[in-house]
């Protein structure tokens, strides 16, 4: 009997195309994004950011809705159709987020500012030495060494004196802008924008504009975060006439017309419903990724369903079915794989709601209303237990649906 | 209420072998579990090494060097039962920090998922339904689940007991996670 490797190998090759923690980076690469999932967003906000130097973009959706991968493919576009220079920049990997202050931003853009610049010139002439030691200093710290006087509040270093001042030297470390975590800082980020200023003239030389892109700034969950940490960074780029684009948090939706205003275009990502009018769309993610080689249309239907349109949930959906059907030892994903790793989601969503947010979450499926104004109701958006199909309509995500039934039935 | 799917450490270390890179996933298992279980589970399993980190006492920078140094080993992060919400905060907001190829095992009770809700939605979309009880015996399987288990493996590829048996003699055997589980379930580990 022949051994039958090739069922392991037919799974880990499914599985390692529906991967949802996979680089996103890697995932484009793969070839295995659809570019016009979100009726190809990324070329508009990529195009707008070319035409309108200084121009600034938000992309706004919950997690795991698609926002990293927009915005990596509107990088490409950018490399790939223009003569701009695009900086893109995962805020989150290169600091602390939770003590982020501003002018962290300014100073990342920076940093990776001068490091484009390297190219352009070398040597380096002294100018630009300088110039790299500013922002360095801004970014990261300096250690400053200076006088404290026991004799007056003010020095005084008078040649003339006969009698030497009194008093010693102390030496400090100033914390840059990078370092985690900072306390408030108050130096006027306006400090930065000579050296700014300098290697955009540089690049400018070369390229015709230049584009940074901010991921990871969603993390900032509430909107009050968001805008002190984005605020004077924004403010100050738009005067530099760098064009930006950056994700936001879902909670921007309780505060939109606010948002909207400081903002050339603030640009949601909804979840994609899985009615018979947008199956298509989801099935076409699944398929592309390889899926009807392990299930057939009935499985991916069901997948496409209970993932809600949250595109992290479709594919882990699609990878856990398939792992449960491995260790099972079935061929194939069977509607039972479906059931069981749909009902472990529901789980995993329902643990921690109280009754205060299992109560919003039946009123919401029973009124479909919903207040952005309630802290309950919001933060049950920010976890993903409602999902947002558009700014008036509103979902109990599908796979932790039908486990509030059961938990009316058990307090019955 | 409906509960997580209970499931032995080797299967969970299967569960690892079978994703590959970039997997993150959440084992609740009691207060006095010992990691070196499964830690020893997935060195069989997987053979990749693999280690326990605890996230205690917190510290966003430790934690990160632990998690990156080396990258592509399994990790187990235990001692997630005592953050604060302004702990799983900076877990949460920092995930990118905490990427990695190898696996992320969080070590956790029941009672923990609501925080982890609560505090660390990134970080809980990466975990996805992803959440298994650990059973009790940890590494040591049951007569029933050692003998379903080599009926699943026998149905997988096709072959018998004595069949792998013989192959592996021959040193005929190809080097896959799978049949090294087979032999060591037949208390044939020497032909490994």
């Amino acid at each position: 009997m022949e051994l039958t490797f090739d069922r392991r190998e037919r799974f880990r090759t499914y599985m390692k195309a529906f991967n949802p923690t996979a680089p996103a980076r890697a995932v484009i690469q793969a070839g295995l994004v659809l570019e016009d999932l979100h009726h190809s967003l990324y070329s508009n906000l990529a195009g707008r950011a070319d035409l309108e130097p200084g121009s600034q973009q938000l992309v706004v959706g919950g997690i795991g809705s698609g926002k990293t991968t927009e915005l990596l493919l509107a990088e490409q576009w950018l490399r790939n159709q223009t003569k701009a220079l695009c900086l893109y920049i995962d805020v989150t990997s290169e600091t602390d987020l939770a003590g982020l202050n501003s002018g962290a931003l300014l100073a990342s853009f920076g940093v990776h500012l001068a490091n484009a610049a390297r190219e352009l010139e070398n040597p380096p002439t002294d100018k630009t030495k300088e110039n790299r030691e500013m922002l360095r200093d801004f970014a990261y710290g300096k250690t400053v060494r200076y006088w404290v006087d026991e004799d007056a509040p003010e020095p005084d270093f008078d040649d003339y004196d006969p009698e030497p001042p009194t008093g010693y030297y102390v030496t400090n470390r100033l914390p840059g802008k990078l370092n985690p975590p900072l306390p408030a800082l108050q130096r006027d980020i306006a400090d930065i924008r000579a050296p700014l200023n300098y290697f955009l003239g540089l690049i400018r030389q070369q390229h015709e504009d230049v584009v940074v892109i901010f991921d990871g700034l969603d993390r900032l969950i509430t909107t009050e975060k968001f805008l002190s940490v984005v605020h004077q960074d924004f403010r100050a780029l738009r005067t530099l006439a760098v064009s930006l684009l950056a994700t936001a948090p879902v909670s921007i939706y309780g505060a939109w017309q606010a948002v909207s205003e400081r903002f050339d275009r603030v640009q949601p990502l909804p979840v994609i419903p899985a009615g018979a009018e947008n199956d298509g769309f989801l099935r076409s993610v699944l398929a592309r990724r390889g899926a009807l080689k392990l299930m057939d249309p009935p499985e991916a239907d069901g997948i496409c369903r209970y993932s809600g349109g949250v595109l992290r949930d479709l594919i882990a959906l699609a990878r856990d079915a398939a792992e449960e059907a491995y260790i099972a030892g079935s061929d194939r994903i069977r509607l039972d794989d479906v059931k069981k790793v749909t009902a472990q989601l529901g789980e995993a969503y329902l643990r921690g709601l109280g009754p205060t947010q299992i109560k919003s979450l039946k009123d919401l499926e029973k009124t479909k209303a919903f207040n952005l104004q309630d802290s309950t109701n919001m933060e049950l958006l920010v976890t993903r237990r409602v999902l947002e199909y558009s700014p008036t309509d509103f979902r109990v995500h599908p796979a932790l649906l039908p486990l509030l039934t059961q938990t009316e039935k058990a307090d019955a | 209420m409906p509960e997580f799917s209970s499931r032995p450490a080797f299967e969970i270390a299967r569960r690892i072998e079978l994703r590959g890179t970039n997997a993150w996933l959440v084992v609740i298992a009691g207060g006095d579990w010992n990691p070196g279980e499964l830690v020893r589970e997935v060195r069989l399993v997987v053979d990749v090494p693999a280690r326990s980190v605890s996230a205690m006492p917190f510290d966003l920078g430790a934690l990160r060097n632990a998690l990156r140094t080396p990258t592509d080993d399994v990790v187990i992060v235990t001692g997630l039962d005592q953050l604060t919400g302004d702990n799983w905060t900076v877990l949460d907001v920092n995930r990118s920090a905490l990427e990695r190829t190898g696996a992320v095992i969080l070590s956790l009770s029941l009672a923990t998922l609501g925080p982890l809700n609560a505090w660390a939605p990134n970080l809980r979309s990466f975990i996805g339904g992803s959440i298994f009880i650990l059973t009790d015996d940890g590494s040591v399987m049951s007569d029933d689940e050692r003998r379903l288990r080599l009926e699943e493996l026998a149905l997988a590829y096709g072959l018998t007991d004595e069949e792998v048996i013989r192959r592996a003699s021959e040193k005929n055997l190809p080097a896959e996670p799978d049949f090294a589980e087979w032999l060591i379930l037949l208390g044939r580990g020497d032909l490994v």
